[in-house]
């Protein structure tokens, strides 16, 4: 099994170069200057701007840019007073040797900013996320327990409506009627309604309560789960219909279990593959944030982040975020793995 | 899934714990908390900073050693007098420079209760004109400001290196004393970092933060809020409000939604069209105030680029100009009374009779007509010899803008002239430089909509923006000059301009410097943008506020301390 | 790696003669006809497209981009049935016209995904070695990071790139095109290995070791045994992509990265009103209902059909 890890793990590193030479040089040919937020400000004098471009390397052969961005650049000289003679070696370390560089905006160490960001996207997406899987379980074999009935269309027709719209619409709709309208309804008499915050983790005047807390993640938990319960109800009802229809549940009936215990044991168990699989392949993007529900509900989170270094385009923070949840990917793939051969004894890795 | 589960488990763990701790502190009920809506997050403090959100936050804790009022007079928190010639602080030496005396109030003190002194505003002048001090946007301080001397403890004497009447800078221009900055705590920082400022926590995060100001930095808490308390060091007006707040809100729906709801106390710099929400909140008073910014409509007039050859003749952008109903559009897209500014250069440089090309059709029809473009094959698009025109529209994906680039287009179908439009992002590609592809330039439009700010305290004209040497070129990458505007006339009255010591005449010259940019008719403006305010009424007195906010491109806050709670 | 999605059709659909093929068919129409879902789904689609084709006869597209400031942010009335937007436009003529473009989003940016994805999937399940490494590690590393991510950043890269297109007479904005470009090119990953994985399936039966054996061509092989056995999971695969290329396209009208002005389509009809939900429902109601509508009835003919198509499907 050691063994096994090992090499899945050698088998990621090529993946993950592609991934950063990918990224790094679509974003230079993008021609996406990061200073360009410079461009057209009154208060900016061009000799700041010739001064920061070169300092931060950007007048370097792109090639080399990958290379200082790979092993750092404290062995490059530069010029970057313009004069034409070499003046000062760089600061960076590389990738390689633990630097995963600063951001050019925020002149901040992007590893830093990550670990400022990442425990709020933790808590939203994966309380969104166990929300998702623990929902759409009960309600995919509830519906599948009951194919065809009223109640099972009743289900999947709502869950596709959810799944079929936009969930920025969703958000703004939501906290129109449930924070805005509720909070007039009860500030006009009716004291008993209560309502939802419209934006952020906390009150700015309000106690930082665990209570706080939840009542903000309402409102985005809310959004987060509900495009996604559909699709994966969909997907757990059609993996236990395929299951209880299978020959050895049908042996199990015959023998006389009593059909809950059917359901529960051994449908449960032959499910739970590829439920296990979706999971895998989804949980992973949990780190990278919800870039449209962070950014309206205002949640500091890693979605917002990343939004936030397209425009103007902060590449050091772009080029992380991507691998760190590329690097995610590959975990969470062999760990399913692993999983795999837990729950299916028939599977072997060599 | 377990690790997933176990992390979430410590979490509210220590979220429950969090709550215990708060529950048993008593609630501090004597605090009065003041909340903005911020709609940008700002990127760091101080001068590495460019982001407007950044530098409106300074008046909060970190003044600058002078400012204007609205009336565009100089004040300061900082210095005992306002230097001018008149009282004898300004004064030119024998090589015909200005020198300027500035005076430090008695009894100041940083926030952590140190005197201020000349020896911060030394320190600040080595930070500006010494770059391998780290990267900071200096402005034209290096390169006007020759010397600065400590004559006492709170006089210092600051030389530039020519005649130079912006003493004090301006709006666009950094060249005053730098004495925002605490030597005793900056210095030692340094020193350990390399001696340079870039990446010192101090200001990437405000750790450990020493301003001086009406608040001091209590936290900030990255992608949610930055809060401020009182300094209990600073000499001025005490702040009403105890504690003041900016929360970042980036959806400028849920920023609208939130002063409804309560959970903010100030909504600010919103655009026109939410205007009409706003308004329908009960609770919040609503206002403006005028701003340096204008959104124009801007020509590229290059007589050698990709540009239409239409553009290069004058009688063509008077026809244009006449042919579009500023005035209606404006009143229809900004809202009621917004104003159509009418040249580039703030009203207080304008020349008596400043002509401004209103509404008429029938002069665009004529003067394009007169020029010799007329509709000769009945397409409905005028053309000459052959060519039609067609004319590139750019301008950047913001929902008035480009509401005014279609009202445009439709404006220009009428007089025969057909419009592509385009919307590009601002910096990344339409203002980006000619080796990134940059749209204007590589003079590769013909009209633009975009915002510039006008400068109303110093008539400096950016050579680089408006001059023959700021032609953008693969030799001069820098060039911003985007409308390829180069008269040798205007170039000739620019350094004049720039060294005229004598208010009088120096008035005289920008009048005939802004005369001549009116003649060439490569900018139209389509509204001044002002800025507009939310306030809630039952958190704040709004009594007279508005008369305190600042009307530059920065300094809106610049009396926070005079704001007072409701009731 | 295990794919969950994949149904193995087995050898008996493979050995089936034309004939049984032709009864197969039927047979799947006849099931797909049984689900209510995708009956109510095809009818509504068809309801769709007859409004956005056929409204177009009644309002032209000058009229749809036609401003009037007067009359701006009307609500409906009998001159304009959905009302106005902000400059006046008539919102039924743009849901009309924008509806065109939304479909053409969905449908072109789908086409684009299913052509790269079964050529990869073919490709690479067919002749394995070096090729299949490639283009498979290739898939993974797309496959790594989010959708919306990529969809991004490639988006704020390629909207400076201004160009006119003109397409059959009709004008578009070009951003129209990349919107499309993107979207097809980064939605091809999943189809490319549930192709794969069914052609290696396929591979190892009899009749295609006994055509490899008789000497056929491997182009032959892909074409006429190979690829018919993997159009069930492109179709189902193919009626799902429209549905998400026209959320994905509200998406980044939403975030600032969408079709720009003067090309219409839902999606930044109803980003058009973001900031003034309250005051002007109309704006956003009418396409957002569109939208909604439209990615609704694909899902549930893709529902149909997934059930209809699969052939171990019982009931």
């Amino acid at each position: 099994m050691g063994k096994y890890i090992l090499r899945r793990l050698l088998a990621a590193i090529p993946l993950l170069i592609i991934i950063a030479v990918f990224i790094f040089f679509g974003l230079k040919i993008s021609g996406a200057d990061p200073l360009a937020y410079l461009a057209n400000d009154p208060r900016i004098r061009p000799s700041d701007r010739i001064l920061l471009t070169a300092r931060l390397g950007l007048n370097d052969p792109v090639p080399l840019q990958f290379v200082h961005w790979l092993i750092g650049d404290d062995w490059y000289e530069r010029d970057v007073t313009g004069d034409g003679v070499k003046d000062e070696f760089g600061t960076r370390m590389g990738l390689l040797r633990g630097d995963f560089g600063e951001s050019i905006r925020y002149r901040q160490p992007v590893i830093e900013i990550i670990a400022q960001f990442m425990p709020n996207t933790l808590l939203l997406g994966l309380t969104a996320y166990i929300a998702t899987v623990l929902i759409s379980m009960a309600v995919g074999i509830f519906a599948a327990l009951r194919q065809y009935s009223v109640a099972d269309n009743v289900i999947t027709g709502v869950s596709f409506i959810t799944f079929s719209m936009p969930i920025f619409f969703i958000a703004l709709l939501s906290v129109q009627i449930f924070s805005v309208q509720f909070k007039a309804w009860h500030d006009a008499g009716a004291s008993w309604l209560p309502y939802l915050p419209v934006q952020g983790m906390y009150d700015v005047r309000g106690d930082r309560s665990l209570d706080e807390l939840i009542r903000h993640m309402i409102l985005p938990v809310f959004c987060l789960s509900a495009i996604n319960i559909a699709g994966y109800s969909r997907y757990i009802r059609a993996t236990m219909l395929e299951v209880i229809s299978s020959d050895y549940v049908r042996t199990a009936r015959s023998k006389g279990l009593a059909e809950r215990r059917i359901t529960y044991l051994h449908a449960l168990k032959n499910a739970s593959l590829p439920i296990v699989t979706l999971i895998g392949l989804d949980a992973p993007f949990v780190l990278a944030g919800a870039v449209v529900t962070e950014t309206i509900f205002s949640w500091p989170g890693m979605g917002r982040l990343f939004i936030q270094s397209l425009e103007p385009i902060d590449p050091p923070i772009v080029m992380v975020f991507v691998l760190m949840i590329a690097v995610a990917v590959v975990l969470t793939q062999i760990l399913i793995d692993i999983i795999y051969a837990w729950l299916d004894p028939r599977i072997h890795y060599t | 899934m377990l690790g997933n589960g176990k992390r979430l488990l410590s979490m509210s763990l220590v979220l429950v714990f969090m709550l215990g701790l708060l529950v048993s502190a008593a609630h501090a009920q004597d605090e009065t908390v003041l909340v903005f809506g911020w709609e940008q997050e700002p990127d760091q403090l101080g001068d590495g900073s460019t982001s407007t959100f950044s530098q409106l936050l300074g008046d909060f804790f970190s003044r600058k050693a002078y400012g204007w009022n609205s009336k565009y007079e100089a004040l300061s928190d900082m210095m005992a007098e306002i230097p001018s010639v008149g009282n004898g602080m300004v004064t030119t030496n024998a090589d015909g420079n200005t020198v300027v005396t500035h005076k430090l109030k008695e009894g100041l003190k940083w926030s952590d209760g140190e005197p201020i002194t000349a020896d911060d505003c030394l320190f600040g002048h080595k930070l500006f004109t010494d770059t391998s001090t780290g990267t900071i946007f200096r402005s034209d301080y290096p390169s006007v400001v020759a010397s600065m001397e400590k004559v006492d403890d709170l006089t210092i004497v600051q030389t530039f290196n020519k005649a130079y009447p912006d003493f004090l800078g301006s709006d666009n221009i950094t060249v005053m004393p730098q004495c925002r900055y605490p030597a005793h705590v900056l210095q030692p920082l340094m020193d350990a970092n390399g001696g340079t400022v870039d990446g010192l926590p101090f200001f990437t995060s405000g750790e450990g933060y020493v301003g001086y100001g009406p608040y001091v930095l209590e936290s900030w808490t990255k992608g949610d809020n930055i809060t401020f308390v009182v300094n209990s060091n600073w000499v001025g007006q005490a702040p009403a409000f105890t504690k003041v707040v900016a929360k970042f809100i980036l959806e400028s729906a849920q920023m609208q939604n939130a002063l409804e709801t309560g959970e903010i106390d100030v909504a600010f710099n919103w655009q026109n069209d939410m205007l009409a929400g706003y308004q329908a909140i009960g609770e919040a008073e609503v206002f403006n105030t005028a701003g340096v910014y204008a959104d124009a409509l801007w020509f590229n007039i290059d007589e050698t680029g990709n540009n239409h050859p239409a553009l290069r003749d004058v009688l063509v952008r008077k026809a244009i100009i006449q042919a579009i109903d500023r005035a209606s559009i404006t009143t229809a897209i900004a809202g009621d009374g917004v104003p159509v500014p009418g040249a580039f250069d703030s009203s207080v440089w304008w020349p008596d009779g400043l002509e401004v090309l209103g509404y008429d059709v029938a002069a665009a029809n004529a003067l394009l007509d007169e020029s010799g473009w007329v509709d000769s094959n009945g397409d409905g698009t005028r053309d000459k010899d052959g060519m039609e025109l067609i004319l590139k529209f750019f301008t950047t994906p913001r929902q008035s803008r480009i509401d005014y680039q279609l009202a445009i287009q439709a404006a220009l179908q009428e007089v025969g002239i057909y419009t592509q439009i385009f919307q590009v992002p601002g910096p990344a590609v339409l203002f980006a430089s000619i080796t990134n592809r940059g749209i204007m330039a590589a003079s590769d439009y013909d009209l633009a909509i975009y915002a510039s700010s006008n400068d109303p305290i110093s008539p400096n004209v950016d050579p680089n923006s408006f001059g023959c040497v700021g032609l953008p070129s693969p030799e001069n990458p820098s060039g911003s000059n985007f409308s390829h505007y180069c008269d040798p006339a205007f170039d000739e009255l620019t350094p004049l301009i720039a060294a005229e010591v004598d208010p009088d005449k120096r008035h005289e010259l920008k009048h005939q410097s802004v005369q001549l940019m009116n003649d060439a008719q490569f900018w139209a403006g389509l509204y001044a943008r002002v800025t507009w305010y939310a306030v809630r009424t039952d958190r704040v007195n709004t009594e007279g506020l508005k008369d305190g906010l600042g009307t530059l491109a920065s300094n809106w806050f610049q009396s926070i301390e005079f704001w007072t709670p409701a009731g | 790696m295990i794919n969950m999605t994949v149904k193995k059709p087995g050898a008996e659909v493979a050995s089936i003669k034309k004939k049984q093929a032709t009864s197969l068919w039927l047979l799947s129409l006849r099931r797909f006809l049984k689900h209510r879902m995708a009956v109510a789904g095809t009818v509504l689609m068809i309801l769709i497209i007859l409004f956005v084709i056929g409204g177009a006869f009644f309002l032209t597209e000058d009229y749809s981009n036609k401003i009037s400031l007067v009359e701006k942010f009307k609500p409906p009335s009998a001159a304009h049935p959905f009302g106005t937007d902000g400059v006046g436009r008539d919102i039924l003529a743009r849901a009309i016209w924008g509806g065109q473009i939304s479909l053409l989003i969905g449908v072109i940016s789908v086409t684009i995904s299913i052509a790269v994805g079964t050529v990869v999937g073919l490709v690479s399940g067919f002749f394995g070695g070096w090729i299949d490494s490639l283009l498979m590690r290739f898939t993974e590393a797309l496959l790594s990071i989010p959708a919306l991510v990529l969809l991004l950043l490639f988006s704020r890269s390629l909207v400076g790139i201004t160009a006119t297109i003109n397409v059959l007479g009709r004008e578009f904005s070009s951003s129209t095109i990349f919107i499309v470009l993107i979207i097809g090119l980064l939605n091809w990953m999943r189809l490319a290995r549930i192709v794969r994985s069914l052609v290696l399936t396929l591979k190892e039966q009899e009749f295609v070791t006994a055509a490899t054996t008789l000497g056929a061509r491997q182009g032959r092989i892909v074409f006429q045994h190979v690829l018919p056995n993997c159009i069930a999971p492109i179709i189902v695969t193919a009626t799902l992509g429209i549905g998400n290329a026209i959320i994905t396209e509200a998406y980044l009208s939403f975030l600032g990265f969408g079709v720009l002005p003067p090309t219409a389509t839902w999606g930044n009809i109803l980003t058009g009103a973001q900031s003034q939900l309250d005051e002007v429902p109309w704006v956003w109601m009418f396409p957002g209902l569109l939208i909604i509508l439209t990615v609704l009835a694909i899902n549930f003919i893709g529902d149909g059909l997934r059930d209809a198509l699969d052939p171990r499907s019982t009931k």
